[in-house]
């Protein structure tokens, strides 16, 4: 602290703290009249504003299709494997050779356990909303 | 402006037929103020004056954003130095690096029809210049404004701790490029 106070005492008996700006005459005077004559109307800010907060939504989808395109391929993956699980136990005695060849189903998984829909979706970051656009082409 | 003169003018600034005005009276009150800030941190009366149209500009485009959670003037603050830092870089994104921009400052300013200091003054503002955004805000508001930093940590929502440890560095620093050159 004192060796801080003797490095400010040195600056301000070599330089000193005098503000050494200055601004024309009367500046200051005119310059609430010079900013009050560039405001835009408020009315046409609030409109701004509004259009502005109603814009994100789509460009953020728009800014990012390739992430989309992933977490709906991946997406569809696992709907599509949890469709054919169910499938498959549905129909057990089926002798397709699809059916002969097809993996086991995960010992603990049922016909109505959402959960690993769920999984995926949290994996790949999408919202109901997000999932819904995907599926129906609407990004 | 005490508290209640500043809750009046926010409750004026809210309703739409007396926006303007109110909006006016806080130009008033606060330009000259807002000015010096911005102004040591552009250093040109030109710059400065053009940033401080963009800072009012943004104000009443934003006024709907500012919930009183602090004091009018540390809003406008905030926009203000923003502004100026935005400002600044756009500038050095146009020359030809930060070196240039920050070793030519003192013979700038010594042919500033609006800068009256000395050549030792001059100095000054380049070391002022070569500080980190933070340690820089916190030297001139101490140096200049001999600000409390109980004041600066509201303006800043920075801990006075830090604040103090901030200015023991600028000063220190600015203390060593003269020393250099002693």
């Amino acid at each position: 602290m004192k060796m801080e106070h003797n490095d400010e005492l040195y600056l301000k008996q070599k330089v000193g703290n005098r503000n050494p700006f200055r601004v024309p005459d009367g500046y200051f005077d005119q310059l609430t009249q010079q900013v009050m004559q560039q405001l835009p109307e408020r009315e046409e800010t609030v409109a701004k504003q509004l259009s502005i907060t109603s814009q994100p939504r789509a460009r953020k989808v728009q800014m990012r299709p390739w992430l989309y395109a992933a977490a709906c391929s991946v997406l569809a993956l696992a709907m599509g494997v949890s469709y054919y699980f169910m499938q498959a136990q549905s129909t057990s005695t089926d002798a397709t050779p699809m059916a002969a060849a097809a993996p086991a189903a995960p010992a603990n998984y049922t016909a109505s356990d959402n959960s690993y829909i769920d999984e995926v979706a949290d994996y790949v970051m999408m919202d109901n909303t997000e999932i819904y656009a995907c599926l129906t082409e609407n990004y | 402006m005490s508290k209640d003169d500043e809750q009046l003018l926010m409750q004026q600034l809210s309703e739409p037929a007396t926006q303007r005005k109110a909006f006016e009276r806080v130009v008033r009150e606060y330009s000259e103020q807002l000015y010096w800030q911005v102004r040591r941190i552009v250093l040109t009366h030109e710059d400065a004056n053009d940033v401080m149209q963009n800072v009012f500009i943004k104000a009443w485009t934003h006024l709907d954003n500012f919930h009183q959670e602090s004091r009018l003037y540390t809003w406008l603050y905030r926009i203000a130095v923003n502004e100026s830092l935005d400002f600044m870089r756009r500038q050095k994104n146009q020359m030809m690096s930060t070196d240039d921009v920050d070793s030519g400052i003192a013979n700038r300013l010594m042919a500033d029809r609006y800068f009256d200091g000395d050549e030792t003054e001059a100095q000054l503002q380049e070391a002022i210049a070569q500080l980190p955004e933070v340690q820089r805000r916190v030297f001139t508001l101490r140096y200049y404004d001999d600000m409390k930093y109980s004041d600066m940590s509201q303006l800043l929502d920075t801990s006075e701790g830090s604040l103090k440890a901030s200015y023991h560095i600028a000063v220190k620093k600015i203390t060593e490029f003269f020393k250099r050159r002693d």
